[in-house]
């Protein structure tokens, strides 16, 4: 039997990796972290929730900061949508922890599988799009709503040197979205910010680099309406939750720094693998 | 980026990165100091495996104010843990009521009111929803 300390330890480096591959596959960390202290660790479900939950509060809310100071985000955008964010977070939690509490925790297993999919999913399709650069769609056609909330705005785009203005389109399913992106960060203990950038950018057409800036941002307001929830629920604990957030963060930034270096191509589409591989086990678990 | 100087009213944007990187910042710290406090000085009934730890579930978030910081002031690495999670849970909290403040100094009370609105979800789970959970 490894003493705690020898967890502590272990905990702080695993979570450490998690926040490292998470930064350059482009999902956050929480989406491995859940997955290592569960296989791993065998911690059960709902605390490794409550203490991933706490390190996507603390990435998020670390790195919006650079992209706010410098005007990519759009603030007006990432408030009006955090309204249905949070309302979703709050359902999410109330949802997991009544699932977990009536035996039914294998189900969040299943679910979480299939999340990591869909990530797996995105991050090779935006592999590809990366490739071929320049093939965004940007709306820049005026609609009611957005003219209404002012949900617009102009960025500096520092490979084309040119000034973009945007228009958020379809605003209506996008807040939507983002309703249903508060309930699964809330449920699995994620950023749920794959999700979010759909929202932004499928749907709000909005250009890539202000998609993913915005989600950020949101992310962190997301996590916090849940993590109360979690935190006097009682399924935060301190000595799990401290490791994996200073280790997570640590992480996150190391790996942000890589990336502005190199462009990691190909170790990427082994990280998506990698994720695929955690599916696979997440849904091996939650099977009776 | 002087033009930006000569306007008296502050830049929300400056405004919320400081919140969020502050916050961040203190609370890795506060953090950090507990998990050192921990392996340098173990209180004596510090379990010695995780799932000792779950079972016994030590180490449970306090709601009380004056248990929390009595526990900080005599340096027990739990409340000093504890104290860092709260601020770190306290910073988008923070950042929400930063902008609440900011739009109604622009006077513009559509934000004010969306703003508004995320802050009373935030605090409703906070004190609505966390008490019913941990009641049950």
């Amino acid at each position: 039997m490894t003493g705690i300390f020898e967890y502590i330890v272990l905990m702080l480096l695993v979570s450490v990796i998690a926040g490292l591959i998470g930064a350059l596959v482009g999902v956050g960390g929480g989406i491995l972290v859940v997955p290592a202290l569960t296989l791993l660790f065998g911690i059960p479900i709902q605390y490794a929730i409550g203490a991933s939950i706490v390190s996507v509060i603390a990435t998020s809310s670390g790195s919006a900061a650079a992209y706010v100071r410098d005007h990519i985000t759009n603030l007006r955008i990432g408030m009006f949508l955090e309204i249905g964010s949070t309302c979703g977070a709050i359902l999410g939690a109330v949802a997991s922890i009544s699932l977990v509490r009536s035996g039914y925790s294998w189900t969040v297993f299943l679910i979480f599988g299939a999340m990591l999919i869909v990530s797996a999913y995105s991050s090779a399709v935006r592999l590809r799009k990366e490739r071929k650069m320049g093939s965004e769609i940007i709306n820049q056609r005026p609609n009611r709503v957005s003219e209404r909330l002012r949900l617009s705005g102009e960025y500096y785009d520092n490979a084309t040197k040119k000034t973009v203005g945007y228009i958020a389109d379809r605003v209506y399913p996008a807040f939507g979205v983002m309703f249903v992106a508060g309930v699964l960060s809330a449920l699995l203990g994620v950023g749920g910010g794959v999700l979010k950038v759909v929202g932004l950018d499928s749907y709000m057409k909005l250009p890539f680099k202000v998609s993913t800036t915005t989600s950020n941002f949101m992310i962190g307001v997301t996590a916090a309406a849940s993590t109360t929830i979690y935190y006097i629920g009682g399924f935060v604990n301190p000595i799990l939750a401290a490791p994996v957030a200073i280790g997570v963060l640590i992480g996150a930034f190391s790996g942000t720094k890589v990336l502005v270096r190199t462009r990691p191509g190909p170790l990427r589409w082994l990280f998506v693998a990698v994720l695929i591989i955690i599916a696979i086990e997440m849904v091996h678990e939650g099977l009776p | 980026m002087t033009t930006r100087r000569s306007r008296p009213k502050p830049d929300m944007n400056v405004v919320i990165s400081d919140v969020l990187k502050y916050g961040v910042l203190a609370s890795a710290i506060i953090i950090g100091l507990g998990v050192l406090i921990l392996f340098l000085n173990t209180p004596q009934s510090f379990p010695s495996t995780t799932s000792e730890l779950l079972a016994m579930n030590y180490g449970k978030p306090t709601l009380d104010l004056s248990q929390l910081l009595s526990g900080v002031a005599s340096a027990n690495p739990v409340y000093v843990i504890e104290l860092g999670l709260i601020v770190l849970l306290a910073t988008p909290v923070a950042r929400v009521a930063a902008s609440v403040l900011m739009y109604a100094m622009e006077k513009d009370k559509m934000y004010v009111a969306i703003t508004l609105f995320v802050l009373i979800v935030l605090l409703f789970g906070l004190f609505v929803v966390g008490p019913i959970e941990a009641a049950a």
